[in-house]
């Protein structure tokens, strides 16, 4: 699908199949990294962002730019599927439902890419050093005396760079996907 | 390969938002209508009540593992674009004869060649729920009905030479007797025109207007919920307190006042063997001759007034928790359904039989067609 140069908040504001399509298609994998990384698990991750979706489509004639860029509404009903999800241990499938949409079952690449989407956006933006800890202590699931061996440095360091890298990783999870 | 994942979601999202934007368009209908209310079916038209059970659908099961049971299902055989927007279908003279609701013009389809052959400009209401012009065949014409917009009378009956297409006869219905016109059926080869206030019966030669069949209105009600012809020469009107009410055509007089047997009801059809109820969640019923409940099944969230043809009755359903609508076939008497078949368009205006083949007019403008598996 070609993708326009309309802004988010005409393709909301349009009530067609089409653009409602392409906005999907510019946020589908922000929206799938973003539970990939807040779950750690790709298959609610990709029911998450299914329920997210259904909603935002059968909701959006209710979008006010009063409120918001289209990408924050967006986020917002992620939260609250997310936050709900984590309440009662399993993704809600309301909308999903209500809009026909059956459940699609992940294949293994399907696990993979979004596994790959949660880490990409993980250690996007971190300084090299804490991205490699992180990679290979949360990512890799190595202990630090075999990462601080193979860095060539202390122990207490690795530690330090995965701290870092981890809290900064959570503060722009806080406030942004 | 991650694809596969966001291009199977995006193409699920793309159908619901179709189905969205269908079902918008069908609430746009709806809204600009002054008044709010269903049509009653001929054994030909269904086009008002989908439009008003889509609106008041409830959450239900259903069981469309039926379809395990059955054999064979019937095949949807064509999908023929006609129109914009298709309302009232209607079989005859060997011809299909739908309305294009949009430019209210009535189409000649040839069933063989799907072709449209002819167009006849009615007139009529652009906002009317079923999509004017109302039509029907039989009494040895093709009949429509132009309705004036909102409900203080001015609607015009056509009669139409088949062999010429031509409108031979162009008759203003009486205001008092027809402030708002529901359905046109052909009973014991007489026309007769149903209004929110009773029927009227017509001319076949020249379409005026002759007797009148009365039907009283509770208090407050400005029109029925739903009123029909019975094959054998009744008048049911169904009210909102539950009552069905049946007046012979013959005297004017009325025959019976009985209890509605399915709570919700919000059609009824006559049958040789009862009378089949449609409820407004998807819920389909049959009563004997006592008005008992024979048989009871939800057969989606939402269905239509449904056609029935001899012993089956074909309703259109639809169901907002599985996707496509149906069309399920079941059996009249068991109340057994025999086949479930996914259509490729969404919503319904009208259903007929031609040729054992059943046509479904859609507010796409495609007629759909369905051909039984028994045939």
């Amino acid at each position: 699908m070609q993708l326009s140069s309309r802004s988010d908040q005409d393709l909301l504001g349009a009530t067609d199949a089409l653009s409602f399509e392409e906005f999907y298609l510019r946020h589908v994998n922000t929206v799938l990294g973003y539970f990939a990384r807040r779950t750690g698990d790709a298959e609610l991750a990709a029911d998450l962002a299914s329920e997210t979706f259904a909603a935002a489509l059968a909701g959006r004639r209710g979008y006010k730019p009063r409120k918001g860029a289209p990408g924050a509404w967006l986020f917002g009903i992620a939260s609250r599927k997310l936050a709900d999800a984590q309440r009662k241990g399993y993704a809600e499938r309301r909308m999903c439902r209500r809009l026909g949409m059956e459940r699609i079952d992940l294949t293994d690449a399907d696990i993979a890419h979004i596994e790959e989407l949660g880490e990409s956006g993980l250690l996007e933006g971190l300084p090299e050093a804490q991205a490699a800890a992180v990679r290979a202590h949360v990512i890799e699931e190595r202990d630090y005396g075999e990462i601080a061996g193979e860095l060539d440095t202390s122990e207490a360091v690795v530690r330090k760079r995965v701290s870092r890298g981890l809290a900064t990783a959570r503060r722009r999870i806080g406030r942004h996907p | 390969m991650s694809q596969d994942f966001t291009t199977r979601l995006q193409l699920q999202l793309r159908e619901a938002a179709l189905r969205e934007e269908q079902r918008g368009a069908l609430g746009r209908q709806l809204a600009g209508l002054r008044y709010g209310m269903p049509a009653p079916a001929a054994t030909v038209a269904v086009g008002l009540a989908v439009l008003l059970l889509a609106v008041l659908i409830a959450v239900g099961g259903l069981r469309w593992g039926h379809q395990e049971d059955i054999v064979s299902n019937p095949k949807v055989i064509g999908n023929v674009p006609l129109a914009e927007n298709l309302g009232w279908i209607s079989a005859g003279f060997g011809s299909v004869w739908a309305a294009d609701a949009d430019r209210q013009v009535l189409l000649r389809v040839n069933p063989t060649t799907r072709a449209v052959e002819a167009e006849i400009r009615t007139g009529g209401d652009s906002n009317a729920l079923g999509g004017d012009p109302i039509v029907n065949t039989g009494a040895g014409a093709v009949w429509a009905i132009a309705r004036a917009p909102g409900a203080d009378g001015g609607s015009r009956v056509l009669r139409i030479d088949p062999a010429t297409n031509r409108i031979t006869d162009r008759v203003t219905l009486p205001a008092d007797e027809a402030p708002l016109v529901l359905d046109l059926q052909i009973v014991q080869g007489r026309p007769w025109v149903v209004t929110s206030v009773g029927a009227i019966e017509l001319d076949p030669r020249t379409a005026r207007p002759g007797r009148f069949v009365s039907a009283a209105q509770p208090a407050g009600e400005p029109f029925p919920l739903w009123s029909i012809l019975s094959p054998d020469g009744e008048l049911w009107v169904l009210d909102r307190s539950s009552q069905l009410q049946r007046y012979s055509l013959a005297s004017g007089e009325r025959v019976a006042t009985e209890p509605v047997p399915l709570p919700g009801a919000v059609g009824v059809i006559p049958t040789q063997v009862g009378a089949v109820y449609a409820g407004r969640d998807g819920v389909l019923a049959r009563a004997d001759d006592d008005g008992k409940i024979v048989w009871q099944r939800r057969v989606g969230t939402a269905t239509t007034i449904p056609l029935v043809l001899g012993g089956t009755i074909w309703s259109h359903a639809s169901d907002v928790a599985r996707g496509r609508d149906r069309l399920v076939e079941i059996d009249l008497r068991s109340g057994e359904v025999r086949s479930s078949t996914g259509l490729p368009e969404f919503g319904i205006t009208g259903m007929t039989d031609v040729d054992g083949d059943l046509w479904i007019g859609t507010p796409q403008g495609k007629a759909t067609i369905v051909r039984p598996a028994d045939r």
